[in-house]
Parts: structure tokens; C-alpha cells; sequence
């Protein structure tokens, strides 16, 4: 037996100094709340705990959108629309709104860099302006190679900089932009200006491989919606090789080839001038000979009928119809909707060419070539790359480099250390749009002005500082900054001579509504060149290529590759393939079937001589073959873009590419698979009528729900005061998912990745669910924004087991994020799906620079716990509490949650049920309404109205 | 069976094995108790007093001087923190008065070269409560219904709990905390109304 | 089986106590360090307002 141990410490001992410590513990804890630290002087206005509006205006290529800025304690926590901007009155591009996100980009530069060292703005600036004299005094050109300017005061700087310097040779890029239509415009209107188009005022619109209706044209939609109710109804037919947006709301969609679209044109002018309406000058009959209706049908395996009710509604609708080809098309296709919006009288109706701004000259890529093949032979004394990202989006990569190597001196303008920065010596960080000062003129009629909305984060400039700065270098007189040299110009030129009001007034008022509006110069109408559409018309015929038709598009969401870096951008998916996190080409179904091709499979394809390999999608609708892909992904730098994807932009150097338009493309199998990271799987609504379609004629039928005849166990809710809900039209909606975007920015909502995405473990409080109907060569497509319905009788309160949620007295099912354990029993009985898990510290991982885009009025929610849509009730308080302090009742229209606020068509209404003459009321009380299985008993708070489809020959497109 | 409790109760004879499995319950039990007391809110609730780095009195300012809360605290009636003042509006008496006082020459000297006062927070809600103080003011409750006699404090300390049985049971009582003739009948009790 | 526990039974018993009650104690810390580092971050830091912009007024 083995002896007793002593202990060293006796038990009374041991436990004595185990109590000992723990109160030297506890005392030596003393409870620290933190500090207060209040301002020294109050900026005047400034209060925390209130938000602060600037407008401003965000630009993208060639347009330019109006926004506000809400800022708390300083900073930037979401962009909407500007309420004070004419045409889109408080709604605005969807990547306005996501770009947010690009000013805390942990990756953004905080200082300049020479030759890939730290450097201060003395030394980088120097060296560029001793560089510059230097090419200057030997006569040795310099490349500036910029994005579109769109802003009439740089252009002005542009101008100014190349009289000092005689050498600047200026080069506009904008790779998202095919140069097709620019050069039909050039061809048929001596012009390059794209008109503006007036949906608004369009009865029967026909759009050819163009996509109208995407988040990031505002303008676009909200006009379409005018006309999408039972009020006023138009008639939208899209003929397209892929499915976008545009095809997915058309009434008529018809899958067709891009190579053909020229021929279809000139068809419907052949057919619209036997029906009586003239060519205009200069176009003979002769031309359209050629180009007959019922063949085209036949050859693309359409209905005939079809065409020819087509070309009845677009006689009839005269100068209410509009015709829109697409970037991806040949000039011969524009052409042929400029002839046919002519003869149809739609110029200066729908089609306004009247206010348009001066056209930029873009260089496409064979004009980028010619700069680069002068600069690799050494022509060029150095080059400034300011915004554009050659580096990365240039298709022939070996001719960028032994350009880069031949150039001496190679500066880059720009926020982060991209692709193109890693290639130059000099690296100037620049100011992100909401810490700069710019006019843009969108249309002659309008300026919009950009203001910052905070002081710069990091030691940067803006890069029309920076040529203002190399301009005051060189001799030119200029002043000490920017918004000088803008409130110059503006005291100039725009202050009307006939405004009483002194400039400094004038400035202010004009910032404070981030809009101004102007007389347009009147100009004569643009007048159609009938010689040149022959021209153009001659050259169309039956393409001879074998191979696939590809067509490349800008991302829907990551645009030309500029926001792949952006999570929120790489998240929120294709709207119509539902893909996040990466590309993928697009293949039909009947060509899948016949090679074979699964989601996922990974095909190599080939066009010119160039080779990419990238995975596969079976798109339900997409012409047989055509391929369809998205640009803008591949990106090599960036925390959040390298690797994601694949760089489709070499394709477009292959010999034979027409803009992007690659007409004889081959696909091979290559025998890989990999999972594709989709936010959405199933396309099939099982025979619930979950989202509904009804068909003009229809839509006074009798109501959609039933209600009434549900029996319910549980005892009717009372709500004293107030009763939110919703209100959805599906008309109305086009799937932009700008409010996706706009409650993701309001609600602190995480970006998960795609590992996670390939879990279904994404964030988003709300998404657009697309279902496919009928025969997958060209199904019905419906779309549905889905966020939590706040169901009187919620399947998800009554299995939680902590009551983590319950349901307030003014209608909303409350999530208490502290007292949720994370049994998730909820997500298992919402009928929805719309209450999203958070599986990890997706909020806690975030940078401290993303933090600050919190905001602040909603929790941030850690590991464990349930997130779901709340009808934005910081939102619903505030406005309560707001219109308490002013001593008034609330109103109809006082309380806009995010998604309603941000949707360009106005589809999302919200308000108060208790309240029978709200705009909610009213709308739940429509023939259309219905709610989203209605039978299970549940009592959604949120009415949808049915989708109208005006299908022809149904009625008359009224 | 028979045998393995055999084995356990030979072990338990040794003092030794004893000891160490005494000592062991004892540490499992204080690290429980330690990692929860300290997740539990602050129990160190009501009688909050910090020294604050000026020692600013409010039984001077609000009492004698009976300078109105909302002079200093101009928050309190449109945003949801009633906020605390700048040293702009400290000075905008101080220029003149009590200029040789060593707490107004810390001041002072503070307000002119720019730097910062941090005063140590006394009332503090954890991050998922959302108190608003408008619907609060405006319904016309003093303020010293919820931050007790505050011109009676030399020192602000935290007169009231601020645990969430006692907002309710203001929210289901409001009577006493509001002024007469009042309309409303009750504070709201649902959790949107403080949690989001 | 022994009626008397020997000396390496008694050893190897503790040492595996020790090791559980390590391991309850490696789990009571990285149970506290990942409470209290998800806990609640410092507010967002204030930036500064631009000097020049105009906000909207209300």
C-alpha cells in the first residue's frame, strides 16, 4: 500500500489563498465605462448621433449619377440617390451605392511610392514634373492615358495641360465600352454623341442584344416602370443571344443570334416601308431587298408571327416606339436601328439626341494599340496612367509589357497598388470620389456637381490636383487646387449672366442640391445619312463562321474589372445566373446537351489565337450557339479580386474580334469540374406560385389570395397603433438588386466569401430570387425580391427556444441578437429562407477600415447568432422619434426602409396598414396582390403584385 | 462493475488523490465562476462615481447657478444622445470667469492648443441597447427622474440602475415620471423599441 | 487486477488528471480570449468633415 502524501499547502491553507486572490481580483478591477471626449469647437451642425446629408455625384464611364452622402460622426455610411436630380429623383446607379466601400479599401495607398519605396509628395511630384520639362525640351511626346472625363472643368485642365506640354498625347480607355456604336454614330450622324434614351415616353420598345434594365441605369428603369402598370402599359420585345435583364421583363423575348441582328433591323425597315412609312433620304428600296422577315424567322427558328406582330406595334406605336442596339453589335446593326427609329419618327421622341453631352473620343483597342506599339519602340518620354488599368485590362498583354519596358518614366494616378501601379516608378495615391471635387455634365442640360463628403483619410490628392499641379510646373498660370480652379470655371461660365445672386450664394445653393439644371444650346436635329446606312446595309449578310458566337459583356456587378476588389460587388450575383464570387461562359441548353456540358464543367475556348480556359453555365434561354461571358474578373492584385475568376479581356486581341462580338469561337471540354459558388440553385418554383405573372387582359380578374379561407389556431394579433408592411410589384421590378445592395450597405450586413457561398452561407438580408417557367430554350423568367415577410403568425417565433423572437405590437417580427443562442431552429421553420446564420466572426474579421462604413444605428452581430430584414426599423424609430421631437404625427412616406428607397422603379412601398389611406394600403387592396404561399397559414405582412406581361395579340399596346 | 468501484474507492483513501481532486473541483469551479462573473454586465451599477479629470461640479452649474440641462446637454431633445458640450461652450463663460482657477487654466490651456478633454463615462448601456432620450424628452420627464438630483451632485454618479427591469417597470408605470396631465399610458414593451 | 493500487498507477492517474484539467483550463482561456476579442470593438473612429462642402440642411 503506498503511503500517505503529505501536502505541502494544508487544505485550510490552499483555500485560503485560492479566496485571497480572488478578491485581490475583484478589487483590483475597477469598472471603466470609457470617455466622452466632446469637441473642442462644434462644427456648426455637426451632432453626434445625427446623421449628416452631402450631395455629390459618382461617375462611371460615360454617365454620371446624382447621390447623397449620409455621414455620421464623419464618416460615410451609405449612399442613395439625390432627391434634387431631375430625372432620377433620389435613385441612383447600384454601384454608387456599393463603391462606398472602395473609400475603406484596406489596400488603398496612404502615400506615394517611387520605384516601389515610400516616398513623400515632394520628392514622387518632382520627379514627374523634372521628367516632363525634360520631354518637353527635347520635343519627345508624353502618353496620358485616362478614363472617360465626362466632367466639362477637367476637360478644360485636360486642355490647358496639353498647350504647356505639345507633346500630350491623350488617350481615352474605357475597355468596357465596345467602339461599335461610336463608330455608326460617327458613320450615320457625323456625331459620336449617344443620345439619351426616354423609356418614359416609349410605347413599343425593342431591344437588340442590349441590356436596358441593370442596376447601373437608373434613368433607364425608372422610365421602363412608367409604363408597367394597369394605368399605362407598354410592349417590350428582346431579341438576344444571351438572357439578361432586359429579356427576363420582356414580353416577347426571342433568342437570336448577334450576327443577325443587323439583318432583323433591316427587315423591319423593309416591312415597316411596305406598310406605307417612307425611307428616309438616301436609302434606296433596293437595299432592303435583301432582307426578308419570314426567312430570318425560319433560319432562327422563330415564330413568324411573331415578327410580324412586332413590325404591326412598332407602325402603330410611330414616334412612341424604340429601337436600342446593343454595344456588343457590329456599326451594321445600329445602323439599322438608327433607320429604323428614323422612319418610325422615334428621333427627338424617344430616341433625344438634343441634350446630349460632347462625345469623348474613346480609344478602343486598335487605337490603344497604336499608342503602344509607338511607346515599345520608344517613342514616348514617359506616360501617366491615371484610373485606367492597362495593366490588367489591355487584351494583348505581350504588347503592354514591351510597351512598359520601353516607356522611361511611367506614373500611375490611382487609389491602389493595382496591376498597372506595380508596373510604374512613380505611384501618386489618389482621392476616392467621396473625398473629391468635380462638375460632370451627364446631358447639355444638366451639371451635376461632386462635392467630398470627408476630409481624406490618407496623404492623397486628387488626380486632377496632381495635373493641376504638373500645370502650374510647366508655366501655365493655374491656381493653388482644384476646387479653385472649378469654382473658376463655374464663376465664368456657368453662373447664368442673368443671375442676381452673388457667386458665393450661387456656389452654395448649387452644392447644397448637388444638381443644376441648364439651358440646353439649342442644336439642330441630328439628321440620318441615308448613304451611309446603305453603306452599312450592303455589308450585312450571312456570317460564314462556324464556330460559336461569344459575346463579352462588362460584369454585372464588377463593371470593367475597376470593383472586383469590392466584397459586396463580388457577392451580390449575376442577376440572372445567380453566379457570385467569378465568371462563367454562358451555353445553351440544347448546345450543353449536345457536348455534353454540366454547371461547373470547365471548357477551354478559342477565338484568333487566343486561349482561355473557365467553367461552364447551362443558361436556360440562350440561343444555340451563342456563348455569352462576363469581363472584369481575373483580376492578379487585390486582397478581395486576385484569383477570383477568369480575365476574359485577351480574348479580345484575337484577330477577327469585332468589339465584343467574337463571332467564330470553339469550345472544348476539358474534362475539369469545379464547384461553382451560386447564391441561388434551384430555378423551379414546383408548382407554387410563388411569383406570379398574369397577362394584361387578366389582371381584372378577381383577387389573387385567399386568405379568408385559411383556419388558424392561433388568436387574431392586435395592433393598436401602427401595422407595418410592404408592398412588392413585380411589374415594377426589373431584378437590378439595387436594393440588395442598399440594405447590405444599411444594415451591416457581411461579406462571407465563396467558400461559404458554395455552403449557402450567404448574409444577404434580402436577395432577388429568379425562377425559370416552361421550356428551357426560352422560359417565362419571373423575378422576386424575398426579404423576411414579418409574418403575423411567424413559424419561427414559436420554436425559439429562448424567445429571441417575438412579434411587436406594430407588426414586425423582432430579433433580439443577445438573447439568441444559436439553436437556428428558426431558419429551419421560416417557409421563406430568410433568416441568414451568422457561422462565424464574419463581422469581427472585418479591417478597421471597413468598420467605419458601419453603421452605427444597427448592431454588429458576432459569431452564433441569428441576423434577419427588420423592415429597417432604425429607420422606423428614428422617424418616430423625430416626429415626436417636431411635435407632429408621422406621416405616409415619413419611414422608407433601404431597399425601398434605393429601387429605381419604385417597386418596394412601405408604410402602415393601420393608416387606409397610405400608399401601402392601397396597393395591398389591388386585384393583383397577393401574398407568397399564402396557405400555409402564416399571414405575411408583405403584398406582392403580380408581374403584367402585355404579350401581342392579347391587346393592343395601349 | 463491483470492481471498478473497488479500484475508485482504494484511490480515494490516498490524501494525495484526495488533495488533487478537492484542489482540482475548487479551480474548475473559480474558473467558472471567474469567466462568468466576468460576462455579466457591469454590477457595479448604482453609485458610479469617477474622478473626472476636471473636477466639475453640477451641484455649482445646475444648482446654484441653476443653468438649465439642456444648455450644456442640447442633445437631449433631438438625437438620441443628449451629448456632452464642447470646451467652446465651457469657455463661452470661462474666458472671464475663474480664470485663475487651476481647473479653468487646465481647461483653458486645453481649449488653445487644440487638445482633447475625456471625460470618464458614467452612464453606459452595453452595445445592444438603443436608448433614444427624444421620446423620452419629449414626453416631458425631467431629467433627474432617470439621473436623480443632479445639481444636488458634486460629482455625477449614477443615481438609477440602468438594468432593463427597471426601464420596464418605468415603461409600464409611467405615471410618476411624467408631468401631469399627461396623455400617455405607457412606454413601449416591445423589443424593437431598444434592440435592433 | 491489483487489490492495491501501485505507484506507476497512481502516477499515471494523475498525470492524467493534470492532463484534463490542463486541457479544461487551455479551453476555460481560449474560451475567455475569444469572448472578450469578439466582444465589443472600439467605435469607429471619428473622421474629419470636409472643410468646404455644403451639407444638406435638417
Amino acid at each position: 500500500m503506498a503511503e500517505p502524501i503529505e501536502p505541502d499547502l494544508s487544505r485550510r491553507e490552499f483555500l485560503g489563498v485560492l479566496g485571497a486572490s480572488a478578491a485581490l481580483a475583484a478589487g483590483c478591477s475597477r469598472p471603466d465605462r470609457g470617455e466622452i471626449v466632446p469637441f473642442d469647437k462644434r462644427p456648426a451642425g455637426a451632432r453626434p448621433g445625427n446623421a449628416d446629408l452631402y450631395a455629390s455625384a459618382f461617375q462611371e464611364g460615360l454617365s454620371a449619377y446624382g447621390v447623397l452622402v449620409k455621414t455620421r460622426e464623419g464618416r460615410p455610411i451609405h449612399v442613395q440617390g439625390n432627391d434634387k436630380h431631375p430625372s432620377c429623383a433620389g435613385k441612383t446607379s447600384l454601384r454608387a451605392m456599393a463603391d462606398i466601400m472602395g473609400l475603406y479599401d484596406p489596400g488603398r495607398l496612404r502615400r506615394p511610392l517611387v520605384k516601389g519605396r515610400p516616398a513623400s509628395w515632394d520628392q514622387a511630384r518632382g520627379r514627374l514634373l523634372s521628367d516632363l520639362l525634360g520631354a518637353r525640351a527635347e520635343r519627345r511626346p508624353v502618353l496620358l492615358m485616362t478614363n472617360a472625363l465626362l466632367s466639362p472643368t477637367r476637360r478644360a485642365l485636360v486642355a490647358a495641360l496639353g498647350k504647356a506640354l505639345p507633346g500630350l498625347k491623350h488617350a481615352v480607355r474605357e475597355p468596357a465600352c465596345g467602339g461599335a456604336e461610336a463608330a455608326a454614330l460617327k458613320a450615320c450622324y457625323g456625331d459620336a454623341r449617344r443620345p439619351r434614351l426616354r423609356l418614359d415616353r416609349a410605347k413599343v420598345m425593342l431591344a437588340l442584344e442590349v441590356e436596358l434594365l441593370s442596376g447601373d441605369r437608373p434613368e433607364e428603369i425608372k422610365g421602363f416602370a412608367a409604363n408597367r402598370g394597369e394605368g399605362s402599359m407598354s410592349r417590350l420585345y428582346a431579341f438576344e443571344a444571351g438572357m439578361s435583364l432586359t429579356g427576363a421583363n420582356a414580353d416577347h423575348r426571342v433568342p437570336w443570334k448577334p450576327s443577325r441582328a443587323a439583318a432583323l433591323g433591316f427587315a423591319l425597315a423593309r416591312a415597316l416601308h411596305q406598310s406605307g412609312r417612307p425611307l428616309p433620304a438616301g436609302v434606296a428600296d433596293s437595299v432592303l431587298a435583301g432582307f426578308d422577315l419570314e426567312a430570318l424567322a425560319k433560319e432562327q427558328g422563330a415564330d413568324p408571327a411573331l415578327l410580324r406582330a412586332l413590325a404591326e406595334d412598332l407602325k402603330r406605336a410611330g414616334s412612341s416606339a424604340l429601337v436600342v442596339a446593343g454595344p456588343a453589335l457590329p456599326p451594321q446593326a445600329h445602323a439599322a436601328a438608327f433607320l429604323l427609329n428614323t422612319m418610325l419618327g422615334a428621333e427627338g421622341s424617344t430616341v433625344d439626341a438634343s441634350i446630349s453631352p460632347p462625345a469623348e473620343e474613346l480609344a478602343g483597342d486598335e487605337e490603344s494599340s497604336r499608342f503602344l506599339l509607338e511607346a515599345a519602340q520608344g517613342r514616348f518620354a514617359a506616360a501617366v496612367f491615371w484610373g485606367v488599368n492597362p495593366a490588367y485590362a489591355f487584351p494583348d498583354a505581350a504588347l503592354w509589357d514591351s510597351s512598359a519596358a520601353a516607356i522611361p518614366l511611367k506614373a500611375r494616378i490611382g487609389r491602389t497598388l493595382d496591376e498597372t501601379a506595380r508596373a510604374c516608378d512613380i505611384v501618386l495615391p489618389e482621392h476616392h470620389w467621396l473625398e473629391s471635387w468635380n462638375d460632370f455634365e451627364p446631358s447639355s442640360d444638366l451639371l451635376l456637381l461632386q462635392q467630398p463628403a470627408v476630409a481624406p483619410l490618407y496623404d492623397t490628392r486628387q488626380g486632377d490636383d496632381v495635373l493641376l499641379d504638373l500645370l502650374r510646373g510647366l508655366g501655365g498660370g493655374a491656381p493653388l487646387d482644384y476646387r479653385s480652379y472649378l469654382m473658376e470655371r463655374w464663376r465664368r461660365e456657368v453662373q447664368p449672366a442673368s443671375s442676381l445672386l452673388p457667386f458665393e450664394r450661387f456656389w452654395s445653393s448649387a452644392l447644397h442640391d448637388g444638381a443644376l439644371r441648364r439651358e440646353a444650346a439649342s442644336r439642330p436635329p441630328r439628321r440620318l445619312d441615308g448613304a451611309a446606312v446603305t453603306k452599312l446595309a450592303r455589308q450585312t449578310g450571312a456570317p460564314a463562321a462556324s464556330g460559336f458566337e461569344l459575346i463579352l459583356s462588362p460584369g454585372a456587378n464588377v463593371f470593367d474589372g475597376r470593383y472586383a476588389d469590392n466584397g459586396w460587388l463580388q457577392e451580390l450575383p449575376d442577376p440572372v445566373t445567380k453566379l457570385s464570387w467569378g465568371n462563367a461562359v454562358c451555353v445553351s441548353p440544347a448546345d450543353a446537351v449536345r457536348l455534353g456540358l454540366a454547371d461547373g464543367d470547365i471548357v477551354e475556348l478559342s477565338a484568333g489565337g487566343v486561349e482561355v480556359e473557365l467553367p461552364a453555365v447551362v443558361q436556360p434561354g440562350q440561343a444555340p450557339g451563342t456563348l455569352g461571358a462576363a469581363l472584369g474578373y481575373g483580376r492578379r492584385a487585390g486582397s478581395v479580386a486576385a484569383g477570383v475568376g477568369v480575365n476574359l479581356f485577351p480574348m479580345l486581341a484575337g484577330s477577327g474580334a469585332a468589339g465584343l462580338l467574337l463571332p467564330d469561337t470553339e469550345l472544348q471540354k476539358t474534362g475539369c469540374r469545379t464547384a461553382l459558388p451560386f447564391i441561388q440553385r434551384h430555378h423551379k418554383m414546383e408548382g407554387r406560385d410563388i411569383a406570379r405573372s398574369i397577362t394584361l387582359a387578366k389582371s381584372r380578374q378577381p383577387r389573387l389570395t385567399h386568405s379568408k379561407d385559411l383556419a388558424t389556431l392561433y388568436p387574431p394579433r392586435k395592433f393598436p397603433k401602427h401595422k407595418w408592411a410592404m408592398a412588392v410589384d413585380l411589374s415594377l421590378c426589373t431584378g437590378c438588386q439595387a436594393c440588395a445592395v442598399s440594405c447590405q450597405s444599411e444594415n451591416n450586413v457581411p461579406v462571407v466569401g465563396a467558400e461559404r457561398v458554395l455552403e449557402g452561407r450567404e448574409m444577404h438580408w434580402l436577395r432577388v430570387d429568379r425562377y425559370y417557367e416552361g421550356p428551357a430554350e426560352n422560359p417565362k423568367v419571373l423575378l422576386q425580391p424575398m426579404m423576411c415577410q414579418q409574418c403575423d403568425d411567424a413559424p419561427c417565433e414559436t420554436v425559439c427556444p429562448v424567445a429571441a423572437t417575438n412579434h411587436s405590437d406594430e407588426g414586425l417580427n423582432q430579433m433580439a441578437y443577445n438573447r439568441c443562442v444559436g439553436t437556428r431552429y428558426c431558419a429551419n421553420n421560416c417557409p421563406y429562407k430568410v433568416r441568414r446564420f451568422n457561422f462565424f466572426e464574419y463581422n469581427a474579421q472585418t479591417p478597421e477600415s471597413r468598420r467605419l462604413a458601419f453603421n452605427p444605428e444597427v448592431t454588429v452581430r458576432p459569431r452564433g447568432v441569428m441576423e434577419k430584414c427588420t423592415f429597417c426599423v432604425q429607420r422606423i424609430q428614428e422617424a418616430k422619434a423625430a416626429a415626436r421631437s417636431a411635435g407632429r404625427a408621422l406621416r405616409d412616406g415619413d419611414i422608407e426602409p433601404a431597399c425601398a428607397a434605393a429601387c429605381p422603379a419604385g417597386a418596394i412601398v412601405f408604410g402602415d396598414l393601420k393608416d387606409p389611406a397610405s400608399r401601402v394600403s392601397r396597393l395591398a387592396a389591388r386585384g393583383r396582390g397577393y401574398r407568397v404561399l399564402e396557405e400555409l397559414g402564416v399571414k405575411p405582412s408583405v403584398t406582392y403584385l403580380a408581374d403584367l406581361s402585355n404579350p401581342a395579340g392579347d391587346r393592343d399596346a395601349s | 462493475m463491483d470492481r471498478i468501484a473497488e479500484l475508485l474507492w482504494q484511490r480515494l483513501r490516498d490524501p494525495a488523490v484526495r488533495l488533487v481532486l478537492a484542489a482540482s473541483a475548487a479551480a474548475a469551479l473559480a474558473v467558472v465562476c471567474l469567466v462568468g462573473w466576468s460576462a455579466q454586465p457591469d454590477r457595479f451599477s448604482r453609485g458610479f462615481a469617477p474622478a473626472q479629470p476636471i473636477p466639475f461640479s453640477h451641484r455649482l452649474h445646475a444648482g446654484s447657478l441653476a443653468i438649465p440641462c439642456q444648455h450644456c446637454h442640447s442633445g437631449a431633445d433631438r438625437s438620441r444622445s443628449a451629448g456632452v458640450p464642447s470646451l467652446e461652450i465651457c469657455m463661452g463663460c470661462h474666458k472671464v470667469t475663474r480664470i485663475k482657477s487651476p481647473p479653468i487654466r487646465k481647461l483653458a490651456s486645453l481649449y488653445e492648443s487644440g487638445g482633447s478633454l475625456a471625460w470618464k463615462r458614467v452612464h453606459s448601456l452595453p452595445g445592444h441597447v438603443f436608448f433614444d432620450h427624444r421620446p423620452h424628452v419629449s414626453a416631458g420627464i425631467a431629467c433627474q427622474t432617470c439621473h436623480g438630483p443632479v445639481q444636488d451632485m458634486a460629482v455625477l454618479r449614477q443615481d438609477m440602475s440602468l438594468r432593463m427591469s427597471h426601464c420596464l417597470s418605468c415603461h409600464r408605470d409611467p405615471k410618476a415620471a411624467l408631468p401631469a396631465g399627461s396623455a400617455i399610458a405607457r412606454g413601449p414593451e416591445n423589443c424593437y423599441a431598444c434592440h435592433r | 487486477m491489483p487489490a492495491t493500487a501501485s505507484r506507476k498507477d497512481f502516477l499515471k492517474g494523475l498525470a492524467g488528471l493534470w492532463a484534463g484539467l490542463g486541457a479544461l483550463a487551455g479551453g476555460a482561456v481560449i474560451g475567455w480570449k475569444d469572448v472578450f476579442s469578439s466582444r465589443r470593438q472600439p467605435a469607429p473612429r471619428r473622421l474629419k468633415p470636409p472643410p468646404h462642402s455644403v451639407k444638406r440642411d435638417g
